[in-house]
């Protein structure tokens, strides 16, 4: 090939109808690459959510029948109260209080006397209310 | 103008702190709690080391050195002293003993109208200033005794205090016996003076207890 040619070639541009179809097809393809990824992300979130609420479902299901106690095979019969051989209660006597001497209020209980002697001997007498030898 | 201010601040302060004074004095005889209640002053702060018997007395110079003389007065060896108690029962029973007649001094026993006097119980305690001495005495009587210096080394006086219980009682249905007191009281005693205590009931003259408190001094 000569020089000539593929300088010719090279420079060729293509035709009109092939650069629209070109532009349309590589605008289609864009399109398609957009709208893709939206697509298949709401697909994503919406699973795990469905897998929980189906995890929790079954775990409810499961909590209930675990709950429920099962019926016994035999039922005891009801006790009933003995009777106790014991004498009937008697009302106990109160003891007797005795009470201690109180003061009587208003009246002296203590005086004491200071005395000297005509020999000089001093003497403190107590008269006390509640003395008793 | 803030120099000032903080002068006339801390010169009170300073003129305070200059007045008041820290003394320990350190008790040779007597216990600390004893002066200190004898130096219960509001202005005057005191206070107490058991452990070295000391006293810590904050105050102006005045005041800790007054405290100072009156502890010098009073913190003074304990004297020991020797008592004889005489225990006699009066009384107008006919079959009563009268062995203690001649004990009592007859213008008393001209004030008492009793016939009989007998000797109950008769007892020598010795001991220490300020310190309890317990008697037990004849028929379940009980006696505590105890003693105070009262006056200068000169003439020296004793303040004593005496307390007779009668025997143990239970009353009613009490657990725990009840000890009546028959003779409680305080008597100023010189040095080798008989005393006369006696103690009766009011109105019903039917018996009554005398002691004879002699009081001696040991040197």
């Amino acid at each position: 090939m000569s020089q000539d040619e593929l300088r010719q070639l090279l420079s060729s541009l293509p035709e009109d109808a092939e650069l629209a179809a070109r532009a349309a097809r590589a605008r289609r393809g864009a399109l398609a690459r957009l709208e893709q990824p939206v697509r298949a992300r709401g697909g994503w979130l919406w699973a795990p959510a469905l897998a929980v609420f189906v995890l929790v479902l079954a775990a409810g299901v499961w909590a209930n029948r675990a709950r429920r106690v099962e019926p016994l095979l035999w039922s005891p019969p009801a006790p009933h109260i003995a009777v106790a051989p014991l004498p009937a209660p008697q009302r106990a006597t109160a003891p007797k209080r005795i009470p201690r001497p109180a003061p009587r209020a208003g009246k002296q209980e203590r005086l004491e006397l200071h005395l000297a002697l005509s020999d000089g001997t001093r003497v403190q007498w107590i008269f006390d209310k509640n003395f008793s030898l | 103008m803030s120099k000032a201010i903080l002068i006339l601040i801390l010169a009170p302060a300073l003129l305070l702190a200059e007045e008041a004074q820290t003394k320990t004095v350190r008790l040779k005889h007597q216990s600390p709690e004893s002066i200190q209640r004898l130096l219960n002053n509001a202005r005057l702060r005191i206070s107490v080391s058991n452990e070295f018997n000391a006293l810590m007395l904050l105050g102006s110079p005045e005041e800790v050195k007054t405290a100072e003389a009156t502890i010098a007065q009073y913190d003074t060896p304990r004297r020991q002293a020797e008592f004889v108690l005489r225990v006699i029962e009066a009384s107008s029973l006919p079959q009563a003993t009268n062995d203690a007649a001649d004990l009592v001094p007859g213008e008393l026993k001209s004030l008492l109208r009793y016939s009989r006097y007998a000797q109950r119980d008769s007892a020598i305690a010795r001991g220490m200033e300020a310190e309890w001495l317990y008697l037990g005495l004849a028929g379940n009587l009980r006696g505590s005794l105890r003693f105070r210096i009262q006056s200068d080394p000169a003439s020296p006086q004793l303040s004593v205090f005496l307390r007779i219980q009668g025997k143990p009682q239970v009353l009613g249905d009490a657990k725990s016996p009840y000890t009546p007191t028959l003779l409680e009281t305080s008597a100023g005693v010189k040095d080798g003076e008989t005393v006369v205590l006696g103690a009766s009931k009011m109105q019903e003259n039917t018996a009554a207890l005398i002691v004879l408190l002699t009081a001696k001094l040991l040197p």
